[in-house]
């Protein structure tokens, strides 16, 4: 999927969080963002996701170079977007596989038998090294905060997006796990090359092996420094305010 | 597990095996069980527009399950339990008419437990009231009464919840939760955007409330299926 962020300022609750943010991601391409906590990342999540609440007051979002801000976010979430959240929510009182089963029917064209939707999510879940009792326990309930990761990305494996956001997907996963679930999705963008990914992290390891092609900085809501993969290391070695110092050959085309 | 259909206006049913019940109710009734001594049962219940005045007595080291949907029903219950019992109850109850609900734990002898859930859906602006009355006699020992009592506005109906616990004992836990509020959006938008629209995710959450607690087995699907009808 090709997106497309242009000037887009965004207000919450009356307050400015993102301003004149720009940014193109083609077709198969994996970007991440850096930020210091609070600059408005997962509200840039959300923004493209298509959250009421967080009004666009410039600027566009487009798909394939229409605009969807008008988009509701299911419209969204059945043109393949899919957000992978920093805190997945739980749910009582509702099993997973039933959860998972409404969001099949209503996003994918493709019509499963219960018993083939069952099998195809088991074999999922053993991929991602998950124990299958999940499925069939309470959403996320008493789950530890890499089991909600793991069943985030379950779901995305579900549905087959074109546009996957990672928001902060590292946080919660032990090092191993992170290793399972990020070859997981390496295995799908081999296997669906139009998909393109948004990495948000303030960490390089998940960025050594989902191999973003740019790394953008960002602060008080926009894109300050954008370069390749060794833009990460200098945040990661120097921090936010001095790599932004740093003059270089790092910006992208 | 037996299924008996109910159409009279009064029943009696005296549990004196360990076997389970599945009643459905169809007309406004006062319901008797009792449970004999050393018995464990568990029973099923499912009732459409039609009260129930419900009478439970366990007798000694009896326990009983007791799992029930109330649709635009009325309920007075009242529990008694002798030593050495065991009650379970979730009581689910979904209405889109005025319903005033009145539920009397009474806890009489020592060693014996309590676990109350009653759980509501009020899904016009109706009013849905719930007064949860536990009662632990004098001088009793190892009583533990747990109620837990949550209802759910689909609208801006008026609902309350009037919890009285009177424990007149010392060895005893006695706790209460109440919790009137609406659904989560955080959850509704989480679901959105992985393409379940409002009315299908709200129904999801609300079958969540009323069942979520349950432990249906085969009668599950029709549950479901009802609850389908009553909030699209
Ligand atoms: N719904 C909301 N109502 C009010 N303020 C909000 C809302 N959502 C976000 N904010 C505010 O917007 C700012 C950006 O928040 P956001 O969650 O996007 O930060 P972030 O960059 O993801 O931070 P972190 O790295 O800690 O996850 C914060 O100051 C936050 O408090
Ligand atoms: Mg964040």
């Amino acid at each position: 999927m090709n997106l497309e962020l242009e000037n887009l300022s965004v207000k919450v609750d009356n307050k400015d969080i993102l301003k004149d943010f720009n940014l193109k991601i083609k077709p198969g391409e994996i970007h991440a963002i850096m930020g210091p906590n609070g600059v408005g990342k997962s509200t840039l999540s959300k923004v493209i996701m298509g959250y009421p609440d967080y009004k666009i007051v410039k600027g566009d979002i487009k798909v394939d170079n229409k605009s969807i801000k008008e988009l509701e976010i299911t419209k969204r979430a059945k043109l393949g977007i899919f957000l992978v959240y920093q805190n997945p929510v739980s749910i009582e009182g509702v099993r997973s596989s039933e959860v998972l089963k409404s969001s099949y029917d209503a996003v994918s064209n493709e019509k499963k038998s219960l018993y083939e939707f069952i099998t195809n999510i088991e074999d999922i879940s053993v991929e991602l090294n998950m124990n299958k009792d999940m499925l069939h326990r309470e959403f996320n309930v008493g789950f530890s905060g890499g089991e909600r990761k793991k069943n985030e990305i379950l779901w995305l494996l579900m549905l087959k997006p074109k546009f996957i956001i990672l928001d902060e997907l590292d946080s919660g996963l032990d090092v191993d796990s992170l290793k399972v679930v990020t070859e997981a999705l390496n295995k799908y963008l081999e296997e669906n090359k139009e998909t393109s990914v948004l990495i948000i992290t303030h960490y390089t390891r998940i960025l050594d092996y989902l191999k973003p092609k740019y790394v953008h900085m960002v602060k008080d809501g926009t894109i300050i420094k954008s370069g390749d993969f060794s833009l990460a290391k200098l945040i990661e070695k120097y921090g936010y305010n001095q790599s932004f110092d740093i003059k270089g050959d790092l910006t992208c085309e | 597990m037996n299924k008996i259909c109910i159409e009279t206006s009064e029943f009696d049913l005296k549990i004196t095996s360990n076997e389970d019940y599945f009643l459905e109710i169809k007309k406004a009734l006062t319901l008797k069980v009792s449970v004999c001594k050393n018995v464990q049962s568990k029973i099923i219940f499912l009732s459409k527009d039609s009260s129930i005045d419900l009478d439970i007595e366990l007798l000694e080291f009896a326990s009983l399950d007791i799992q029930g949907l109330g649709i635009n029903t009325t309920l007075t219950c009242n529990t008694k339990e002798n030593e050495n019992s065991n009650l379970k109850s979730v009581i689910s109850i979904a209405s889109y008419k005025d319903s005033c609900n009145k539920i009397n734990i009474n806890m009489a002898s020592s060693n014996s437990n309590c676990n109350f859930f009653l759980n509501g859906v009020n899904l016009e602006n109706n009013k849905l009231y719930f007064t949860v009355n536990g009662i632990i006699n004098k001088n009793l020992e190892n009583v533990l009464l747990e109620e837990n009592t949550c209802i759910i506005n689909r609208k801006d109906g008026d609902s309350k919840i009037i919890p009285n616990l009177l424990v007149d004992s010392d060895s005893t836990v006695a706790n209460h939760s109440a919790f009137i509020g609406k659904l989560d959006d955080e959850v509704i938008r989480y679901l959105n955007s992985r393409g379940i629209e409002d009315r299908e995710a709200k129904k999801i959450l609300l079958r969540a409330v009323l069942l979520g607690k349950m432990d249906l087995g085969e009668a599950q699907e029709e549950f479901r299926n009802l609850l389908n009808l009553i909030i699209d």
